[in-house]
C-alpha cells in the first residue's frame, strides 16, 4: 500500500533535496568533509548544500600521502579549509577536526583556523598544534561558551599545554571533555584549564610532575570519567576521587599510592575495581555507595594503617568486618555514620560475630572512633564486639547522634558495662546535650 | 495489526491511508512528539498521522517497540553489553530497505521526533553515498537529469572545491 502523501517517492524527484535543511546538514555532517563537498556537483539543488555542514572533519587520511604529491596539493588543501571556514553558513559548527603531519602548515595558518573555529562557535575542537616555535591560541578560545570538547594534538602525540601562552583565567562553561597532556612543572596551564571547566565530565590528564608539598584539589562535581596518567610519576601519593553517578577509572599503576579518598554515590563494579587499584595505600577514606551489597569480595589491604568509613555502620557492618579482616596492619579505624539515619530493619538482623578475630584487632588496632552513634542495636553490638575482642585498643572515641538526654545516658551506661579485651582501653564519650551535664568528655 | 498482550495503556495511531495501529503507550513514548501530546493531554484516543502511510508507520512501530523493550542506557550503568549488541544488529537489519522507504522513514521520524531513528536513517544515507562517484550518487538519490549543472557550472564547482575532487 503505497501512499502518495510523501511525494519524494515519485520518480522524477530528487530523493533528498526536499528534506528539511537540518536533516540534510545532519546527513552531510556524518561523512568526512571531502565527501560532503563532493555533493556540490550533483545537481543545481545540491550546489551549495555543503555549506550547511556542521561537522567539519578534515581528518581524511589522503593528505598524509601528500609527501608524494606536489606542494600544490598542500596549498590546495590549505585553500580548501580556508574557503570552507570562510564561507560557512551554519551559525554553529559542531566539530572542527583537522589531521595533518607536524610542520605542514605555518603557525599563523593554524592560529587562523582556530580563530575561525571560535568565530563559528565550535563545539568540538580537535586539531594538531606544533610543538616547536611560537604557538598562539586565540585567547577567545579560553572563554568560548560553545566549546564542549577540546583535544590538542601534535602529530598523534598530546601536546604539552604548559608550552602555550595562556590567559590569566579560563572559563569554558560547556566543556565536558578535556584531553590534555602537560610537561609543566608544575602543570599550571593544565590545572587552570581544569579549574575553568565547571561541567567537566570526562577528563584525561597526563602529567609528568608531582610534588610532595602541594595539594591540587579539583572539586569537579560533574566528573564521570577520569583517566589519570602519571608516566614519570610513579610516586603518586595522594589521590582523591569523587563523583555523582559512575566515575570511571583507568589507572595504570597506583602501587605507590599512600592516601586515597573515594566517594561513589552509587555502588557498581567500578567501586570494587577502584578498591583493587588503591588497595596498597596506607590511608583510605571511603563512603558507602548506595546499593552496596552486604558481602563483597574485598581485596587485601596489606599496607593499610588508617581507614575512614562513612555510612557503613548501620546497614553494612559485615563490610566493616571484612575491611578489618583484610587489613592486618590497621591501626586506626574511624566509622562515621550519617546523622539521623535510621536502621533498616532487615539489615539489623544479619549481624553475626565472625569466628576468627581479625589479625589487626589482635595486634595493631589502637584507635577507633565512632561518630554519630545512635545507641541502637547495630551500633551497640558493634561496639561490644570491638571492645570485647580488640586486644591492643587504647582509645575508643564515641560521639553521639541526635539523641534525647535519656537516650544519651542509656547509651553511656551500656557502654561502660561491656567487658574490654584490652586492659588499658580508654573510652571517650562526647555528648552534646547542652544543659544536661553530659556535655564534654567522660573518661572511664 | 501491532497489538500487545500486556494490559498497559494503549495508544492508537492512524496512518494517512486510514489504517489503525494499537500500541502500548510505552512504545509510543519513543516519539518525543507523541510524548509531548500525551503530557499536554491533547492526545485523543486515536492520534491521526495524516502524513505517514501505513507501510512507513508499521516500520516505525517495529523500531519503537524494539527500542522501548531494550534497557535504556541511563537506567543502569552496568548495562548489559549483549543488549547493546542486540540493538545494534537490529538497527543494521532495520536499515536494509530501499532508499524511498528510508527517506519516508526519515521524514516521519523527523515529524514524530524520534531522535535515534533520525540518526540511524541519516547514517544509513550517509553510508550509502559517501565515497561514491557523482554518477553513482545521482542514481542512488534519483536525481533528475534536468536538474544537473551545466558543464561550465560543474567545472566551476570542481575548481572551487578542488581539494575535494583530487
Amino acid at each position: 500500500m503505497e501512499s502518495q502523501e510523501m511525494s519524494s517517492t515519485s520518480e522524477n524527484v530528487d530523493m533528498l533535496s526536499n528534506l528539511p535543511r537540518d536533516l540534510l546538514s545532519h546527513i552531510l555532517s556524518l561523512m568526512p568533509a571531502k565527501f560532503a563537498m563532493q555533493t556540490s556537483i550533483l545537481s543545481k539543488n545540491w550546489r551549495y548544500i555543503w555549506k550547511l555542514v556542521t561537522n567539519l572533519d578534515f581528518s581524511d587520511l589522503d593528505i598524509i600521502d601528500l609527501d608524494t604529491k606536489s606542494i600544490d596539493a598542500l596549498n590546495c588543501f590549505y585553500e580548501f579549509v580556508d574557503r570552507v571556514l570562510d564561507h560557512h553558513k551554519a551559525s554553529q559548527v559542531n566539530i572542527l577536526r583537522l589531521r595533518f603531519p607536524c610542520g605542514w602548515f605555518s603557525q599563523s595558518c593554524v592560529s587562523k583556523w582556530i580563530s575561525d573555529a571560535v568565530r563559528l562557535n565550535v563545539g568540538e575542537l580537535d586539531i594538531p598544534i606544533f610543538p616547536r616555535g611560537l604557538v598562539e591560541l586565540p585567547f577567545d578560545l579560553f572563554t568560548l561558551k560553545s566549546l564542549k570538547l577540546l583535544k590538542l594534538y601534535v602529530d598523534g602525540f598530546r601536546f604539552d599545554v604548559d608550552a602555550l601562552k595562556f590567559p590569566s583565567s579560563v572559563n569554558l562553561p560547556s566543556l565536558k571533555t578535556l584531553d590534555i597532556y602537560s610537561f609543566g612543572k608544575p602543570p599550571v596551564n593544565a590545572f587552570k584549564l581544569i579549574h575553568g571547566c565547571p561541567l567537566l565530565e570526562n577528563l584525561s590528564l597526563t602529567v609528568s610532575w608531582c610534588s610532595d608539598e602541594q595539594d591540587f584539589v579539583f572539586n569537579i562535581a560533574t566528573l564521570k570519567r577520569l583517566k589519570l596518567d602519571t608516566p614519570e610519576c610513579s610516586s603518586l601519593e595522594h589521590l582523591f576521587v569523587g563523583g555523582t553517578s559512575c566515575p570511571f577509572f583507568v589507572m595504570k599503576d597506583l602501587t605507590s599510592l599512600v592516601e586515597a579518598t573515594a566517594s561513589f554515590d552509587e555502588y557498581n563494579y567500578l567501586w570494587l575495581e577502584l578498591l583493587q587499584k588503591i588497595s596498597r595505600a596506607k590511608s583510605l577514606s571511603l563512603s558507602k555507595p548506595d546499593g552496596a551489597p552486604t558481602r563483597l569480595c574485598l581485596p587485601k589491604f596489606p599496607n593499610l594503617k588508617y581507614l575512614d568509613l562513612k555510612g557503613f555502620l548501620r546497614s553494612r557492618r559485615l563490610l566493616i568486618l571484612q575491611f578489618l579482616e583484610n587489613s592486618s596492619e590497621l591501626e586506626r579505624l574511624c566509622v562515621e555514620e550519617l546523622r539521623g539515619r535510621q536502621v533498616i530493619e532487615s539489615e539489623a538482623f544479619c549481624w553475626s560475630v565472625p569466628q576468627l578475630i581479625p589479625t589487626c584487632m589482635l595486634k595493631n588496632l589502637r584507635t577507633m572512633k565512632l561518630a554519630n552513634c545512635r545507641g541502637e542495636n547495630p551500633d551497640i553490638q558493634f561496639i561490644e564486639y570491638i571492645l570485647g575482642n580488640a586486644l591492643v585498643l587504647k582509645n575508643l572515641t564515641i560521639s553521639r547522634d541526635v539523641l534525647h538526654p535519656g537516650q544519651e545516658m542509656c547509651l553511656l551506661t551500656e557502654l561502660l558495662k561491656f567487658p574490654r579485651a584490652s586492659r588499658d582501653c580508654e573510652i571517650l564519650f562526647i555528648g552534646e546535650y547542652i544543659g544536661y551535664g553530659l556535655m564534654g568528655c567522660f573518661v572511664s | 495489526m501491532s497489538t500487545s498482550s500486556s494490559s498497559s495503556k494503549k495508544i492508537v495511531l492512524k496512518s494517512a491511508d486510514n489504517e489503525t495501529f494499537e500500541i502500548d503507550e510505552i512504545v509510543a513514548l519513543e516519539s518525543q512528539a507523541i510524548k509531548n501530546m500525551i503530557e499536554d493531554e491533547c492526545a485523543d484516543n486515536v492520534i491521526p498521522l495524516g502524513n505517514i502511510d501505513s507501510k512507513t508507520l508499521s516500520k516505525i512501530i517495529e523500531y519503537c517497540k524494539k527500542h522501548a523493550e531494550s534497557p535504556k542506557k541511563d537506567d543502569n550503568a552496568d548495562i548489559d553489553e549483549k543488549a547493546v549488541e542486540d540493538l545494534k544488529s537490529f538497527d543494521a537489519e532495520f536499515a536494509k530497505v530501499d532508499m524511498p522507504l528510508i527517506q519516508d522513514i526519515l521524514m516521519a521520524a523527523n515529524f514524530l521526533n524520534i531522535d535515534n531513528l533520525i540518526g540511524l536513517m541519516c547514517r544509513t544515507i550517509a553510508d550509502r553515498i559517501k565515497g561514491k562517484t557523482p554518477e553513482e550518487i545521482r542514481k542512488i538519490l534519483n536525481i533528475n537529469k534536468n536538474d544537473l549543472l551545466s558543464p561550465e557550472q560543474e567545472a566551476k564547482a570542481r575548481e572551487e572545491n578542488s581539494w575535494a575532487f583530487d
